[in-house]
């Protein structure tokens, strides 16, 4: 894949400001921006105004959480065109807490060992440099590392 | 309903392929003269024309095309609903025929393509930019998904292809007319695991027609009316619990077809769905109630699609092997239908069907049409 890891070292900014914020106190770990209905509770990613659940006008945006299990992927193998993926790579849809599915990259592993139901995790990739030279981000999912006591079991 | 019952009364098609030295002009003219010749109408019996199509055509098509068939100041519009659009004319055309406005109706879907993968988000959006939108990937995590739940395999979405090709082979306007294995289809190249090209639809350059008419005004026609008995067409529908899986709300626009035509998916004799991947017709025939969820796949394997079939889908090679010129596709679901019902399907006739079922899906939205004989 032709996109790269975050080094932490440098400044960066988000891809698309209304995607996502790169949470700094966390090391610039991104956040996806979710919106939330006051009424219903529904959460909603990307953006919406409306609820599509109640009709309320006027959604409030809220951090969605940074892990999520695949519901389902593919492993792709055309790049299309102006795409800056190189392939093979995982297209999945994830699905968070807040019962949102969210598309994304799928990083850090293997594609063949891509499961449905697979505990995954947000993580920055860099996408280029702008014109100051800060990394520009965008955000994928890869799988969370088990603890090496926890396979014991 | 001063017109009683909507038909359909001539059908028409522009071979699909790759035609570079024709203008969507010239496939769109040729298309709509076959079908007003197998209605026995000219051009100036009809009242209103619809042109369905979505890429690269410029502003006015529909003006233009039916322009070259004649001037005779009716109104043309022009629909687009990506790959559903010419389906969704027709049911415009339908709704204006049983309104009493106009007797006579028609429909041109056309469309010239490049070669090569769609991008239907726009090269520069965040998810272009991540390779996240190509079609063949979003059928390919509906069709991992449908396996997850359901144990679906791989060589169920192959057998779609397999089929499809060996009933394109007896369509002279289908666009690839070669018998393929499973072993070619499961082993040509890996696009979206686990869809190979082979379960992918081409690109294509091609027309296609249909003439509706009232009942009154069909009746004194020669050929045999086929009559649009119920449509529906619908987008997307939140529901929190059941994430969508297709383009919209294919089940309950089939409930309503259903309902409104007074039948049951065991009256179906023949049907045409939405194939632009192989995936698509085992959700698609579970969707519209002819077997239970999970259990298309093995219904597939097993031949229950194939001509001979308990239910024969996709007789003309579908999307996968007739080709897909998006906004041309849905008359030509529709075409083939009529031509099965009228028992004019040759060597690819279905024994003596009475009721067809077309659903034509384009990106965001979907269309459910009955017809009866």
């Amino acid at each position: 894949m032709a996109i790269q890891q975050k080094d932490r070292a440098r400044p960066a900014v988000p891809l698309n400001e209304r995607l996502f914020r790169l949470d700094e106190a966390e090391g610039g770990i991104p956040v996806l921006l979710g919106w939330r209905c006051p009424d219903c509770g529904h959460h909603f990613f990307p953006h919406r105004t409306i609820c599509p659940g109640c009709g309320h006008i006027g959604l409030e945006e809220v951090d969605l959480s940074r892990r999520g299990k695949v519901w389902t992927y593919t492993i792709a193998h055309q790049v299309p065109p102006g795409a800056i993926v190189e392939a093979p790579y995982v297209i999945a849809r994830i699905e968070l807490p807040e019962a949102v599915l969210v598309s994304s990259l799928i990083t850090d592993c293997a594609p063949e060992e891509v499961r449905v139901g697979m505990e995954v995790e947000i993580t920055p990739v860099k996408v280029r440099e702008d014109e100051e030279g800060r990394d520009v981000l965008a955000f994928a999912f890869r799988p969370v590392k088990k603890p090496a006591k926890e396979t014991k079991s | 309903m001063k017109n009683g019952r909507v038909a359909v009364v001539g059908v028409g098609l522009h071979p699909f392929g790759r035609f570079p030295d024709k203008a969507v002009e010239d496939l769109g003219r040729e298309a709509a003269l076959e079908a007003l010749r197998d209605a026995g109408l000219s051009y100036k019996d009809v009242e209103a024309g619809f042109l369905g199509r979505v890429t690269q055509l410029g502003i006015g098509v529909g003006q233009r095309v039916f322009g070259e068939l004649g001037l005779t100041g009716i109104p043309v519009t022009n629909v687009e609903l990506a790959c559903a659009s010419s389906s969704r004319a027709v049911m415009h055309a339908a709704d204006l025929i049983r309104s009493g406005a106009v007797e006579v109706a028609m429909v041109i879907g056309v469309e010239k393509m490049e070669r090569g993968m769609l991008q239907p988000g726009g090269e520069r959006s965040y998810q272009a930019l991540l390779g996240l939108t190509i079609l063949p990937g979003a059928y390919a995590m509906m069709a991992r998904r449908h396996m997850h739940l359901y144990g679906t395999k791989p060589e169920h979405f192959a057998k779609v292809s397999v089929k499809s090709h060996k009933n394109a082979v007896h369509n002279p306007y289908a666009q690839y007319r070669t018998e393929l294995t499973l072993e070619e289809v499961l082993n040509s190249r890996m696009i979206a695991d686990p869809i190979t090209l082979y379960q992918c639809c081409p690109t294509s350059d091609g027309a296609s027609a249909v003439v509706l008419a009232s009942e009154r005004r069909a009746r004194q026609l020669s050929n045999q009316p086929v009559y649009l008995t119920a449509w529906a067409g619908g987008t997307p529908i939140f529901d929190p619990d059941e994430p969508g899986l297709s383009e919209g709300p294919t089940a309950l626009l089939a409930r309503k077809v259903y309902q409104a035509a007074s039948i049951s998916p065991q009256d179906v004799g023949v049907c045409q769905v939405h194939d632009a991947f192989s995936p698509g017709e085992i959700f698609t025939i579970e969707e519209l109630g002819f077997v239970k969820p999970g259990e298309g796949g093995p219904f597939v394997w097993e031949g229950g699609t194939e001509i001979t079939g308990r239910l024969p889908v996709n007789t003309d090679g579908g999307l996968l092997s007739r080709g897909h010129p998006m906004g041309a596709t849905g008359g030509a679901m529709i075409t083939e239908i009529v031509r099965q019902l009228r028992g004019q399907a040759g060597p690819r006739q279905v024994a003596d069907p009475k009721v067809g079922l077309v659903q034509n899906a384009g990106i965001g939205g979907v269309n459910v049409l009955a017809f009866q004989v």
